[in-house]
């Protein structure tokens, strides 16, 4: 009998674990909408060859000028909020061409700094919410804000951080700009 | 002590019921946006009542279309 009970805590323990494993590549909150309520962009310019195998090789070479653009996001579901400060980094070369369009991934506060952390594998899905899909190369990059000196920095996946250009921060905020997760919701 | 082994256990399998439970995906096929659909679909001279019969789900857009237009309203609010 105890035998019996005991394998059966076992096995109940690895279903256990084998749910918590599941449940991170998932975060459940259906969406019907995105809001942008905010968006900033800075430039930085490439110092070197970037680092071999980094998301940045083979699309810019030295002194290249690529701009960052983040913007603040909300989703909303039967007009409430249901995310929790979710955003999009962007970066663009002087061409215009996108080399990363990327959603956040996580958030840190290390004082006097707070970077936040944009994965290529995070995805959204209206009837879902956020889907991990790890099956794309994974590509992390990082905006950096110097809490202090309120300057920006971008760290590239293979760990370079290259500076704002000072002059080139442009921010907009209180924007209401909605967009439709349903075609044909316009 | 037997038990207690029986009452660790269901304890035990009651949570990793709970657990699962909480990893199924929510799917919402038919969402509550259908009015906005249904004022395009009649003209001005039909009965307001033929509205109600337009209740059709829309479609999710996907991961990329939405990205998309992200990236495309970003950069033109932020465009010089």
């Amino acid at each position: 009998m105890k035998k019996i009970v005991l394998v059966m805590t076992l096995l109940t323990g690895l279903f256990y674990l084998s749910a918590l494993q599941t449940r991170a590549d998932s975060i459940t909150y259906p969406f019907d909408s995105i809001k942008i309520t905010s968006a900033y962009k800075f430039d930085i310019e490439i110092e070197g060859a970037p680092t071999a195998g980094s998301l940045l090789e083979g699309s810019v070479i030295d002194g290249d000028i690529l701009t960052v653009y983040v913007g603040e996001l909300e989703y909303y579901q039967d007009g409430s909020v249901v995310s929790a400060s979710p955003s999009i980094l962007i970066v663009t070369d002087a061409l215009g061409n996108d080399l990363a369009s990327f959603l956040i991934n996580s958030y840190a506060l290390q004082d006097p700094l707070e970077s936040f952390s944009y994965g290529s594998w995070i995805t959204i899905d209206p009837e879902v919410g956020v889907i991990k899909d790890f099956t794309v190369p994974l590509f992390e990059v990082s905006v950096i804000h110097m809490l202090l000196t309120d300057i920006y920095q971008f760290q590239d996946d293979a760990g370079t951080i290259f500076p704002m250009i000072p002059g080139t921060f442009v921010s907009e905020t209180g924007l209401d700009i909605l967009i439709s997760a349903y075609a044909g919701g316009d | 002590m037997r038990k207690w082994c029986l009452f660790l256990g269901l304890i035990g399998f009651s949570i990793g019921l709970t657990a699962c439970g909480a990893t199924e995906t929510t799917t919402t096929p038919v969402i509550s946006t259908t009015a906005s659909i249904a004022t395009t679909e009649f003209t001005s001279t039909e009965e307001s009542t033929t509205a109600t019969t337009v209740s059709e789900a829309l479609e999710p857009k996907s991961n990329e279309d939405l990205i998309a237009e992200l990236v495309l309203q970003i950069k033109n609010v932020l465009s010089d």
